[in-house]
């Protein structure tokens, strides 16, 4: 491109420079003012829905739901830990996401998750516990799928081999398994 | 008081002692406690597998029939017209959670008493083999599979008893436990409660005392400062007058340095000493002299009035004065003082008249420090009281030069008269009377004079040193020493057979004690002196207090047959009437009048006067100071024939007044005043 007039071509650049730079700070301010206007559309699973969370999420697939399947709750990233659980007598291989991974995919905004089983057991857990520890949603436990007759198809496993700080008995009722659903609060 | 705040202390000691212990007590249960709270906490947190067991076994077995009779599930959440038919899935979701609860179950012992234990576990056991065993039935079962659902029912009915009783044995250990749990917390509370009461009445105990115990310490912090305060006071000022004392001075002294340093304004010492104040004690008594100083100390704040003025009392008749002014204006005001102390004092009808001495020092044109300033201003007013008293001096620098030497003059002085009179001597002047029969000459006694000859200095003259030894309240041992000397050697001299009249001078302090006759005579009883040979001189002196004492003192010893001479006569006041009051026996004219005869005829008519005088009154006379030959002449023209001077012999040591009787045989006078290696030492300097 050949230059004309380089003041008044330095001119122009500046001011579009300033209306891109104005154009930029507005979309800015005004994505983070509506982000729930701006939240993502996640996909819909395509197998059996093994948990559906609800609340306080900005990302959903379902009418301010998120259904999950196995292959999208994996597809968040996999861990794993081998820790004992405080029911059993030894220990096993847990593969999973890690509970904060998830609340960030789904863009919970909460202190609290309450999690539902699928016998009817239910209870809270403080979101500040992911951020303290590597809390795993296991999926597989020794590299095999969960079912629910293995407590399945996913429970929450917090790594209490490797922080004795977890053999509070407070964390006892936060083992929750045959997680059906999750309401983040 | 000291009982009371002993049985405070031991009580305050055993409640705190006390108190420890029972917050001790206290903390160790409290521990104890939340031990066992977090241990039931344990018990009944999660661990309801049990409960949940028989809930699942119920659960599936109702989904199971209602699947196989085709009837609705009601969900009492929802209400009752969302009823919803189940579905195989459900049944067979419910049979896997049934599953995972029965073949994953631990906590069944610490649910239940010891001995249910082998029979839950025989239990578990069994239900694990029939759930295996109905397990393929339960995939295959369909609506209205009346065949397969009674194999289940028959196979899983039998555990319902025990299932059952299972759940209550543990909802009764759970009723238990949390009945426990709640005494332990109510325990617990009390504990708390208890721990709350005796926190509080420790605090409330400890802050108490310590309330007190500052309030108490505040009260004493104050009492001490009062007293302190009273103390420092006392301790700066002279309870008499009311006025500072030294230490106040010199911390006055100090803070007029640091401002004179700091803004170049000077200042003045001024020393005032009350002459003789020590006689107004002795005469009136103590009270009196403490009421002088009153009002001697009340005239002398009157004059320095101003606010900087310091005025302070250095003890005894001592007052100094701070002033910050120019020389000329405290010598103005010192001078008001001067004449205001000099005016009478009335007290209790007496009329008492004080004079006063002053001396100043400054800072910083001539002294240089506070000790400097005080030492200045002490020798300034030895020098004000050398001049004469009832006068100021300014400190000179030369003073102190002038007056450390008398102060050594003075203690070697005091120091000769303790060891005997060591360097003193007594020397003699002849007396000589013409014979009117022969016309000769011939000692007839000598006139006693006193000579210091010291160490270091030669021969101190005679004046200084009866000055020093007035001034230092020497001369009553002086004039002992001399008078124990010289009527010694009278009486070897008559022991000799010379018989040799003496004259010793009487000092004013002498006339004024009271015990002078009474000495004097045993001093003659001792020695076997004949009173007629001993002359007693005095001078006509304002220093003699009590003129009438005197004379009468004088009188006992003329009784005794000492003759009284009048010495000096004519230089001193001539009262004529004081002179008849007193039993006189000689005149003696004053050499001053002596030494002009020869070339004044008012001096020749005031020795005739005098002559005339002595004659009327039946007194003999001496003439002093003859030197010549023609002023001999006149004199005994004048019918005056004892004659005392140069002429005849200076003043000589007494092995000299030996050998001058001893040559003067047959008294041929004319050989005796030719005797020069008899001279008077002072003269020619000799050492003794």
């Amino acid at each position: 491109m050949a230059r004309r007039g380089t003041g008044a071509v330095s001119f122009i650049g500046l001011l579009q420079r300033i209306v891109f730079g104005i154009a930029i700070t507005f979309f800015a301010c005004a994505g983070a003012l509506s982000a729930h206007a701006w939240a993502d559309e996640l996909p819909y699973p395509q197998e059996d829905i093994i948990l559906t969370i609800s609340g306080a999420v900005q990302n959903h697939n379902a009418k301010g739901l998120v259904y999950l399947d196995r292959p999208m709750i994996e597809a968040i990233g996999l861990s794993e830990v081998n820790t004992h659980t405080v029911y059993s007598s030894k220990a096993h291989q847990w593969h999973g996401v890690l509970m904060r991974d998830l609340l960030v995919y789904v863009g919970a905004k909460g202190d609290t998750i309450e999690v539902h089983a699928l016998d009817g057991y239910r209870t809270e857990i403080p979101v500040q516990d992911f951020y303290d520890y590597d809390v795993l949603l296991a999926t597989k436990q020794d590299g095999r799928d969960l079912s629910i007759r293995r407590r399945g198809p996913i429970r929450i496993i917090y790594p209490i081999d490797h922080d004795e700080s977890l053999l509070d008995p407070k964390y006892t009722s936060r083992f929750v398994w045959q997680i059906e659903k999750m309401i983040v609060k | 008081m000291k009982f009371y705040s002993k049985v405070l202390a031991i009580a305050y000691l055993i409640s705190v002692v006390g108190l420890l212990l029972l917050e001790l007590t206290q903390f160790q249960k409290v521990d104890r406690l939340r031990g066992q709270i977090s241990q039931s906490y344990e018990m009944i947190s999660g661990r309801d597998e049990g409960i949940r067991l028989e809930l699942e076994y119920r659960r599936f077995r109702s989904i199971t029939g209602k699947y196989v009779f085709g009837e609705k599930l009601q969900d009492v959440s929802a209400g009752p017209d969302t009823a919803q038919s189940v579905s195989h899935e459900m049944v067979l979701k419910w049979f896997d959670i049934l599953w995972s609860r029965v073949f994953s179950i631990t906590s069944i012992g610490a649910e239940v008493p010891e001995a249910q234990h082998e029979k839950f576990n025989s239990l578990l056991i069994n239900l694990r083999s029939s759930l295996r065993e109905v397990d393929p039935l339960v995939q295959q079962l369909r609506p209205g599979n009346l065949i397969a659902f009674r194999d289940i029912e028959d196979t899983l009915s039998p555990y319902e008893e025990d299932i059952t009783s299972m759940a209550a044995a543990i909802a009764q250990t759970r009723v238990e436990r949390a009945s426990t749990l709640q005494k332990r917390l109510d325990a617990a509370l009390v504990s708390m409660d208890t721990l709350l009461v005796s926190s509080a009445a420790g605090g409330v105990l400890i802050l108490t005392l310590f309330g007190v115990e500052a309030y108490r310490a505040r009260k004493e912090e104050s009492r001490i400062k009062g007293r302190e305060a009273r103390i420092r006071f006392l301790a700066e000022h002279d309870a008499l007058t009311g006025l500072g004392n030294r230490s106040f001075l010199n911390e006055k002294m100090n803070r007029f340095i640091e401002y004179a340093d700091a803004h170049g304004e000077g200042f003045n010492l001024i020393l005032f000493d009350l002459d003789k104040f020590k006689d107004v004690n002795d005469t009136f008594g103590h009270p009196m002299g403490d009421r002088l100083l009153k009002n001697a100390a009340a005239r002398l704040t009157a004059i320095f009035s101003g606010e900087a003025d310091i005025v302070t009392r250095l003890g005894g008749d001592e007052f100094a004065v701070l002033q910050r002014a120019d020389f000329a204006t405290s010598e103005k005001m010192v001078g008001e003082v001067i004449d205001a102390l000099s005016s009478a004092f009335e007290l209790s009808g007496n009329d008492i008249r004080i004079s006063s001495s002053v001396g100043i020092s400054r800072y910083p044109d001539l002294s240089h420090s506070a000790d400097e300033l005080l030492r200045d201003a002490d020798l300034a007013l030895y020098e004000a009281k050398r001049q004469g008293r009832q006068r100021y001096c300014l400190y000179e620098t030369g003073m102190s030069v002038a007056i450390q030497n008398r102060v050594c003059l003075e203690a070697d002085l005091r120091h000769s008269l303790q060891c005997g009179g060591d360097g003193l001597e007594v020397y003699y002047q002849p007396q000589v009377s013409t014979d009117l029969k022969s016309g000769t000459c011939k000692v007839t006694g000598v006139e006693a004079l006193v000579r210091w000859f010291h160490p270091d200095q030669g021969q101190i003259p005679t004046l200084d040193f009866i000055n020093i030894a007035e001034d230092a309240g020497l001369i009553g041992a002086l004039s002992d020493w001399i008078f124990r000397e010289a009527c010694t050697d009278l009486v070897n001299w008559h022991q000799s057979g010379f018989k040799l009249h003496l004259s010793i001078n009487l000092s004013p302090h002498q006339l004024n004690n009271d015990n002078l006759a009474s000495e004097l005579i045993q001093l003659l009883e001792r020695t076997g002196i004949d009173p007629n040979y001993l002359t007693l001189e005095i001078t006509e002196s304002v220093d003699v207090k009590d003129t009438r004492k005197a004379a009468k003192m004088l009188s006992q010893l003329s009784a005794r047959g000492i003759s009284l001479a009048m010495d000096d006569f004519g230089t001193g006041y001539s009262n004529l009437g004081y002179l008849k009051s007193l039993p006189l026996d000689i005149l003696k004219i004053d050499r001053s009048f002596v030494k002009q005869i020869e070339d004044k005829e008012e001096d020749r008519k005031l020795v005739r006067g005098i002559i005339n005088l002595a004659r009327g009154m039946g007194l003999k006379i001496i003439a002093e100071g003859v030197e010549t030959e023609e002023q001999m002449n006149f004199l005994q023209e004048q019918k005056c024939h004892t004659f005392q001077g140069y002429l005849f012999g200076r003043p000589m040591h007494k092995l000299s007044v030996l050998a001058l009787l001893a040559n003067a045989e047959p008294n041929v006078f004319n050989e005796a005043i030719s005797l020069p290696d008899l001279s008077d030492p002072s003269m020619t300097i000799v050492d003794p």
